[in-house]
């Protein structure tokens, strides 16, 4: 396992796909960084108090990553599948599940340092560009955590469709597919869960600055068991969990949220590793 | 014999087409075995099988003893080296690079053999050019000097000479040779360029439909296809009476067989102005003289009845 591991790292270092993706994703946090500090300015010179907390943008970085390791996932394990190097780890004997393993690893940290490039950039000229952040630093960890949850969950979904199927193209085609889908399923969810609970009938200003008004229930409003699924699934979901980071406003359970990209990681590994045992691999 | 690799009713499909149906091959240690079939006879999955990219729907195969089900046998394939269908190797490093990926995905700790694979295999003068922009036959020799990492005493190779130009099918012949006279490798080698296969082969294996025509060592083979002159005459009995006459010079008894009523077979060097004066002599018309030689490809199409070609 070391030794694949080893052999691994060596080849992803010098593969240019992830050097590409770890450099759009320092460059695409720069991008927002000076964008955001830009707009700051403006606001200031129009005497505007204007100014973004460090931990605002901080988050943003999940959502690029559950985009970029559909590219890059299957073009590292799908180019190993073309090389021939993954036939080759078999023919010399290693177990396929330490393969599996192996190329799991491989293409999880890959994704994982695109991660920490975008966490540089944040954490050196985010410092410089940004203000003080609102929430505390055990809040910022938890937030960071849940975000390798959800990266490391994406990643393990991604390399199980690519080392099932060994055309790259192929795969990569249903990568997007599935982050696409649970974009679907995850907007579709986020609608029925901001429904609000009573529609209001009119509001009445009053001198005193007294608003009444009358208020009937939503007939669409997704409540009971029904609400607690819905808040399962947003949680459940690599996107919608992007989503919620992205916001910087978790609309569920933080525990929840990192169980759930645990069981997702888990499950696709073991998933993943008891096909690959069984797959004819041409 | 002790088999470097033993199959046994091998049967493997693919939905309702049978690749292997109940193949059986031995290839003894220290051989350069041929596998010999024609497009779709099952060679390629034979190769998978045992290198263990797929595994057989029923019958088995050991490798150096080891059967291909043992938990041990991932340290016996460790022994083994394999260019199966395309080469195997990183299109984005050079050929060094992609040793140094092999040697470190062996956890072997010094690199010092890769300079000498690379010489063996004609590739040290590449530099920095990366296997991407190499020629078909670049890439086959790098293929085979990726098999080559870890000390292998047990190469599997389909269709080696593929693409290669008639300089390098020359040199990966006297490669293999050299592996095989000098390290004791043991090859197993698919190929559809069966003069090439005859220059190498220590042992052959015919298969078909999934199943073994034949098996044969070079030797037996070579034994039942020698040259011959094939003489058609008048009278039979006259020359085996000049043949039995001329055995009695120095060059040592004619060996020859009688055919049909008006043919025979002479093996070995043979005068033939004398032999066709002696015949005029005793009377006996040579109505028309032809040498045979039965080549792999005769071998091959006459196993396999004919029409079918490798």
């Amino acid at each position: 396992m070391r030794d694949l591991l080893s052999e691994g790292f060596y080849r992803l270092f010098r593969n240019k796909a992830f050097w590409c993706v770890l450099a759009f994703e320092a460059a695409y946090k720069t991008y927002s960084l000076l964008h955001n500090w830009c707009n700051v300015q403006r606001l200031r010179s129009n005497g505007t108090n204007a100014g973004i907390p460090f931990d605002e943008l901080l988050y943003e970085y999940a959502g690029i990553a559950l985009l970029t390791s559909c590219i890059l996932i299957p073009l590292l394990i799908g180019g190993d599948y073309a090389d021939g190097t993954l036939r080759h780890r078999l023919i010399k004997g290693y177990r396929r599940t330490s393969v599996y393993l192996a190329n799991w690893l491989v293409s999880t940290g890959g994704m994982l340092l695109c991660v920490a490039a975008d966490w540089m950039v944040s954490f050196t000229l985010g410092m410089v560009l940004q203000e003080e952040p609102i929430s505390s630093p055990a809040h910022i960890l938890l937030m960071l955590t849940i975000g390798v949850g959800t990266v490391t969950a994406c990643c393990s979904v991604n390399a199980f469709v690519v080392m099932l199927i060994p055309h790259k193209t192929v795969a990569g085609a249903v990568c997007f597919c599935l982050l696409a889908l649970t974009v679907l399923v995850g907007m579709r969810i986020y609608d029925a869960l901001s429904l609000p609970e009573y529609w209001y009938d009119y509001v009445v200003s009053t001198s005193d600055g007294f608003r009444q008004y009358d208020m009937y229930p939503n007939p669409h409003y997704v409540s009971g068991s029904r609400r607690q699924v819905c808040l399962f699934v947003y949680d459940f979901l690599p996107f919608t969990q992007s989503f919620e980071l992205a916001a910087n406003s978790l609309y569920g359970n933080p525990v929840r949220m990192l169980l759930c990209s645990l069981g997702i990681t888990a499950a696709s590994t073991v998933g993943g590793m008891a096909a690959f045992v069984r797959k004819d691999i041409r | 014999m002790e088999y470097c690799l033993e199959t046994h009713d091998l049967c493997k499909s693919y939905g309702r087409f049978k690749a292997l149906s109940g193949l059986t091959l031995h290839v003894p240690k220290g051989a350069i075995y041929g596998l010999v079939g024609r497009n779709g006879a099952g060679k390629t999955t034979l190769l998978r099988l045992i290198c263990g990219l797929q595994r057989p729907d029923s019958g088995h195969y050991t490798i150096y003893g080891v059967d291909g089900r043992d938990r041990n046998i991932g340290s016996i394939r460790r022994r083994m080296g394999a260019v199966v269908e395309t080469p195997a190797f990183c299109r984005d490093m050079t050929a060094r690079d992609n040793l140094v990926l092999q040697y470190k995905a062996l956890g072997l700790p010094s690199y010092d053999g890769i300079d000498e694979i690379l010489r063996m295999v004609g590739l040290s003068d590449t530099g920095q050019k990366k296997a991407k922009h190499f020629s078909l036959g670049m890439k086959q020799r790098l293929g085979i000097a990726v098999a080559l990492c870890g000390h292998p005493d047990f190469i599997v190779l389909d269709e080696p000479v593929n693409g290669m130009d008639p300089e390098g099918i020359v040199e990966i012949r006297e490669l293999i040779l050299r592996l095989n006279r000098e390290q004791q490798i043991t090859f197993l080698i698919s190929s559809h360029i069966l003069e090439e296969l005859s220059k190498l082969a220590t042992h052959y294996g015919f298969i078909d439909s999934g199943v073994t025509v034949k098996e044969i060592s070079a030797r037996e083979w070579e034994a039942s296809c020698r040259q011959c002159i094939r003489l058609t005459v008048s009278d039979t009995k006259a020359v085996c009476c000049a043949l039995d006459g001329m055995g009695e010079t120095p060059g040592g008894k004619v060996e020859y067989a009688v055919v049909s009523d008006s043919e025979v077979d002479v093996f070995g060097e043979v005068n033939i102005t004398r032999l066709v004066v002696t015949l005029q002599k005793s009377g006996c018309e040579v109505l028309s003289l032809h040498e045979r030689s039965e080549s792999l490809e005769n071998y091959y199409i006459n196993l396999m009845g004919g029409g079918n070609h490798a």
